[in-house]
């Protein structure tokens, strides 16, 4: 008799377990299907900029090409990376005052590419290039 | 005046789809912004329907957000739990699809928009997990272009129909009025080209308080929480229905602020 309770109550008890685990089924299930998807989503390479120009086209202090702004002085080549380091927008140049501008949030940067007013907290991302038989590649 | 704006949404809603499946045809992601050129110099009637899809967008948006401010000001709320966060979901899914049209027209106010809020995702904690979702380094506009046309819509049209369960396609030709009168009143704001000197570009009339916080060194972090605030409001709001005065109170103080920063 005895036993034929404790039994019962067992069996209440897991229903009762399995009834409250069912209803974390579905997490689980969203759960294993957000991780593979966005490891499926983020298969490309973030971020690599990759392309070569000849040195006769870069004519001027500053040339803007694909989102990366190159400048050029007596001591070489140096090259940034457009995007504003604040969020991300593409700045502009301004001749006069040869700073770098951003339209979006007003961040400043000097021509070799130190920030010179926030709301940016750091200065402008350099990018790796090399010249090779008077072509600049880039990335 | 509740009713009206209810089936007025509806009617708008319809006419934005619409004019959005014709201007689909010509648009190009891989060449976005010269096809919104064509689009809007070229095509005969291109500019009409660019014209027609945005006003009745955003005169959609606006008859919701007037929706909404009608319903959590009435005195007793009478929709079951289900349809209001059906409804909820809807609203989000709608400033979504809103934004990415903006970042679509590629041009430089646009795509900056569309760099903005990669960069915010991006700074964000557990929200950078889904940045693949939207970034794509190939073709800037692509995964923006997937969620405009496809996904959101879908998902909007559904969550629509649950909320209101019928379509109302018989007040299609108010929509239609509407628009072409909002056509005729107010200018559609011009595209920025992208090789321009811009002293300064913004975001969409609804992000630019965010745009304006962060311009004065909020973090973006921060700034994900002032944009997400009014909708956690309005998820616990059906849960908490004895504090809805304090909640339309704090709704009343957000809806303010972000005006306030706006505007400045």
């Amino acid at each position: 008799m005895q036993d034929q309770h404790n039994s019962r109550v067992v069996d209440n008890f897991r229903r009762k377990l399995i009834k409250k685990g069912l209803k974390f089924l579905p997490l689980i299930g969203v759960g294993a299907f957000t991780y593979p998807l966005i490891k499926f989503v983020n298969f490309e390479e973030v971020d690599t900029i990759s392309f070569a120009i000849p040195l006769s086209k870069i004519d001027k202090k500053i040339t803007k090409k694909n989102k990366v702004l190159i400048y050029k002085n007596a001591k070489g080549i140096k090259v940034y990376d457009a995007h504003c380091t604040h969020m991300g927008c593409v700045l502009n140049f301004d001749e006069k005052s040869e700073k770098f501008l951003c339209p979006c949030h007003g961040s400043e940067f000097s021509i070799t590419g130190v920030r010179l007013k926030g709301p940016a907290k750091r200065d402008l991302d350099i990018i790796s290039s090399r010249i090779e038989n008077n072509i600049l590649y880039i990335g | 005046m509740a009713y009206v704006i209810s089936w007025l949404s509806v009617a708008l809603f319809n006419v934005s789809m619409l004019s959005g499946l014709i201007v689909a045809f010509v648009y190009k992601p891989d060449i976005a912004y010269a096809s919104v050129q064509k689009l809007t110099y070229l095509i005969p009637y291109g500019n009409f329907f660019r014209e027609l899809h945005y006003f009745s967008s955003e005169a959609f948006l606006v008859a919701i957000l007037l929706h909404v401010i009608l319903e959590i000001l009435k005195i007793k709320i009478n929709i079951d739990q289900s349809s209001w966060n059906y409804s909820l979901f809807a609203l989000l899914l709608l400033f979504f699809l809103m934004f990415t049209g903006y970042v679509l027209k590629a041009d430089l106010s646009g795509l900056s928009a569309g760099e903005v809020s990669l960069s915010l995702l991006k700074q964000t904690p557990l929200l950078d997990n889904f940045l693949p979702l939207f970034q794509d380094n190939s073709m800037f506009v692509w995964k923006f272009y997937l969620w405009h046309i496809l996904f959101l819509p879908i998902l909007l049209t559904y969550a629509v129909y649950v909320h209101v369960k019928d379509l109302k396609t018989k007040y299609f030709i108010v929509g239609i009025g509407i628009t072409v009168f909002c056509m005729v009143v107010f200018a559609m704001p011009k595209d920025i080209p992208l090789d321009t000197v811009a002293l300064h570009v913004e975001g969409p009339w609804f992000f630019l308080g965010a745009e304006n916080l962060l311009m004065l060194g909020m973090s973006p972090m921060l700034v994900d929480v002032v944009i997400a605030f009014p909708f956690l409001l309005l998820i616990v709001y059906y849960y908490f229905k004895n504090y809805r005065v304090v909640i339309n109170y704090l709704l009343l103080i957000w809806a303010a602020l972000y005006a306030y920063f706006s505007f400045i």
